[in-house]
C-alpha cells in the first residue's frame, strides 16, 4: 500500500496542494475515518482557493484588484474583504503604520491575508472535531494539539542562509508561527515611511495565538528594520525570533524553544544584563552594555499599561491614510 | 496632527531632561551632578567641539546603515500621557567626561551620557562657566544610531541575544519566509512532506 518497510502507518492524513502562489501542507493527526479526513482536507483547500480568488493581487478579477481599480465599491464586496480591510486598518494603527496594506501604493493586504486564511481554516478544523492538526501555507504555520506521533508539534524556524537547516526549533500544542524574511523573494517588504525596501533584518518570526496578527507583526517588524525587535518585545502575548542582516540573533526569552538544553525557562531571563547589545553587531562598548537592565526590569509593568492604553487608539490618524477612511 | 503630538512629546521629554540637569546642577559644585560624573585629570581649558569630545561616540558605529535615512522622528508607539519618561536612566555606564572645572576656569562644554527614553536617545551638552551652567543644548542624534541600533531598556530583559545556529532533524513542519511553488521543491518543508508520504497510505 505504498508503505515503506519498517515504517509505522500513522493515523490521519497529509496533503500538499499549491494554492495562493505557494505550497500548502496540511497534516491532520486525528484518527478519524478516511472519508471524514478527506472531507476536512477538501474543505480547507476549497477555502484557501476561495481566499485566493478574492484577495490575490495577481488576479485582475479578484475583489482586491477590482476594489483597488475602483470597479468594485466596498458595500458590494464580500463580508470577508470588508472584515480584512477593517483589521488591516487596526493593524496599521497597532504597528505605527509599519504594517500598511497600501505600502506599495496599491491595495495589497497579503501580509495579513495568508495568515488570516490559515487561522480561519484551523479554527474550522477545530470546530469540526479535528483538534490535532498542522497547517502550513508557504511558511506560515498554525498548529493545534499533537502530531500523530503523540508529541507536541515541532516547528523549525528556517535558517535564513541555509534552506536545509533551521535556526530554532519550537514546540507547542497551540501556536501560530509566522515568518517574514527577505531571503525568498528579495527585499519585497517596503518601509511605508520611505517607500523603499526595508533593510536591517533578514528574518523575523512571530509566535502568537492568531496567525493573521503574527503575520502582520512579522511584516511590520521587517519594515521597521533594526528597531523591529524592540517593538516586538512590547507585543503582549507574542514571542519573536529575529535574525539581522549581520547574522546577529535575538529572540524573546519566552519563545517556546526546544533543542539544546530543552525548553527555555522564561523566568531565567532577568539575570542577563548583556543580552541587549548584540542586535547592533559591533556595538561593543556602546551605551547598551548592561547598565540599563535594572531600569528595564522596572519598566515591564509600565509597558503593560501602555499596551492597554493603545486599545483606545484610533487607527485613522495622519493624512496619508485617509484611504482607509474612504474605503471603510 | 500626529507629528504635532509627537513633537510635543519630544519637547516634554527634553524639558524633563533639562530639569534633571538643572536640578542636579543646583546642588552646587561640591556634589557634581550625575552627568558630570567620572572626573578625569584632563580639563580642557577652552570650548570643546562636540566632534572632538571623546564622550560622544555613536553607541553603535557599525550599526548605522546608510539606508535608514529616518526622514522624520520615529513616532512614539505609546501614549505619551501617563508614561513615565526614563530620562535619568542612562543605558550605559557613566561615560568618561571632562571633570567639572575649577571655579576659576573659563567656559567649557561638557557632554552628558546618552540617555534612552521612549522617544529615542537623548544627549545633552552643557556649557559651564565657572561654577555655573551658562548653556544647555540637546545634541541632535540621528535616528538610526539612537533608536534602531540599540534595544530600549524596556526590551532588554524580554529579549536575549544568541548566536545563529544550524539545527535540523525531527521536525513536523517549518516556518519561513513565503516560498514560491518552485522553491518549495528544494525546501526543508518539501523534504518533510516527501518523507512523510511514505509513512501513510
Amino acid at each position: 500500500m505504498g508503505v515503506r518497510p519498517g515504517r509505522r502507518l500513522r493515523p490521519g492524513l497529509r496533503r500538499v496542494e499549491h494554492v495562493m502562489g505557494t505550497a500548502v501542507s496540511l497534516d491532520l493527526a486525528d484518527p478519524l475515518r478516511p472519508s471524514t479526513l478527506d472531507e476536512l482536507a477538501d474543505g480547507v483547500f476549497a477555502w484557501l482557493r476561495l481566499v485566493d480568488a478574492r484577495f490575490s493581487t495577481y488576479r485582475d478579477d479578484s475583489e482586491v484588484s477590482r476594489l483597488d481599480r475602483g470597479t468594485l465599491s466596498l458595500p458590494d464586496a464580500s463580508a470577508d474583504l470588508r472584515a480584512v480591510l477593517e483589521r488591516c486598518a487596526e493593524l496599521w494603527g497597532e504597528t505605527d503604520g509599519y504594517f500598511d496594506a497600501y505600502a506599495t501604493g496599491h491595495l495589497d493586504p497579503s501580509g495579513y491575508v495568508k495568515g488570516w486564511a490559515v487561522q480561519v481554516a484551523s479554527d474550522r478544523l477545530l470546530a469540526a472535531g479535528a483538534a490535532n492538526h498542522c497547517l502550513n501555507a508557504g511558511g506560515d504555520v498554525r498548529v493545534r494539539g499533537h502530531a500523530s506521533s503523540g508529541r507536541p508539534w515541532r516547528i523549525g524556524v528556517r535558517h535564513p542562509w541555509n534552506a536545509t537547516k533551521v535556526a530554532w526549533v519550537l514546540a507547542g500544542t497551540d501556536l501560530a508561527v509566522a515568518t517574514s524574511g527577505v531571503y525568498e523573494r528579495g527585499h519585497h517588504v517596503v518601509d511605508p515611511r520611505t517607500g523603499r525596501p526595508a533593510r536591517g533584518l533578514r528574518s523575523v518570526t512571530v509566535v502568537g495565538a492568531d496567525l493573521g496578527v503574527a503575520d502582520a507583526y512579522a511584516t511590520a517588524a521587517v519594515a521597521m528594520g533594526r528597531s523591529g525587535p524592540d517593538w516586538l518585545a512590547g507585543r503582549a502575548g507574542h514571542e519573536c525570533a529575529v535574525v539581522a542582516d549581520d547574522a546577529t540573533c535575538l529572540r524573546s526569552a519566552r519563545l517556546p524553544v526546544v533543542g539544546d538544553g530543552g525548553p527555555i525557562d522564561g523566568e531565567s531571563a532577568s539575570g542577563e544584563s548583556a543580552s541587549g547589545e548584540l542586535i547592533g553587531g559591533g556595538s561593543k562598548g556602546g551605551a547598551a552594555d548592561g547598565g540599563g537592565s535594572a531600569g528595564g526590569a522596572a519598566d515591564g509593568a509600565g509597558s503593560g499599561g501602555t499596551r492597554a492604553g493603545r486599545g483606545a487608539d484610533t487607527p485613522f490618524r495622519g493624512s496619508t491614510h485617509d484611504r482607509y477612511r474612504t474605503t471603510l | 496632527m500626529r507629528r504635532a503630538v509627537l513633537g510635543l512629546a519630544g519637547l516634554a521629554a527634553g524639558t524633563t531632561l533639562l530639569v534633571v540637569v538643572k536640578g542636579a546642577a543646583a546642588s552646587g559644585p561640591a556634589a557634581p551632578p550625575p552627568v558630570l560624573a567620572g572626573p578625569t585629570g584632563a580639563v580642557p581649558s577652552g570650548p570643546v567641539p562636540p566632534s572632538a569630545d571623546p564622550a560622544t561616540p555613536s553607541p553603535a558605529p557599525s550599526a548605522t546603515p546608510a539606508d535608514e535615512p529616518a526622514p522624520s522622528a520615529r513616532p512614539s508607539r505609546s501614549a505619551p500621557a501617563g508614561q513615565p519618561t526614563r530620562t535619568a536612566a542612562a543605558p550605559g555606564p557613566a561615560r568618561t567626561t571632562p571633570a567639572a572645572p575649577s571655579p576659576a576656569a573659563g567656559p567649557h562644554k561638557v557632554t552628558g551620557p546618552i540617555a534612552a527614553n521612549d522617544y529615542g536617545a537623548v544627549q545633552v551638552q552643557i556649557t559651564v562657566t565657572g561654577d555655573r551652567i551658562t548653556e544647555i543644548r540637546t545634541l541632535e542624534m540621528p535616528e538610526s544610531s539612537s533608536r534602531s541600533s540599540q534595544l530600549s531598556a524596556r526590551a532588554e530583559p524580554l529579549l536575549r541575544a544568541e548566536a545563529l545556529r544550524e539545527q535540523g532533524a525531527d521536525l513536523d513542519t517549518v516556518s519561513g519566509a513565503t516560498y514560491t511553488s518552485q522553491s518549495y521543491r528544494e525546501s526543508l518543508q518539501g523534504a518533510i512532506d516527501t518523507a512523510a508520504r511514505g509513512e501513510r497510505g
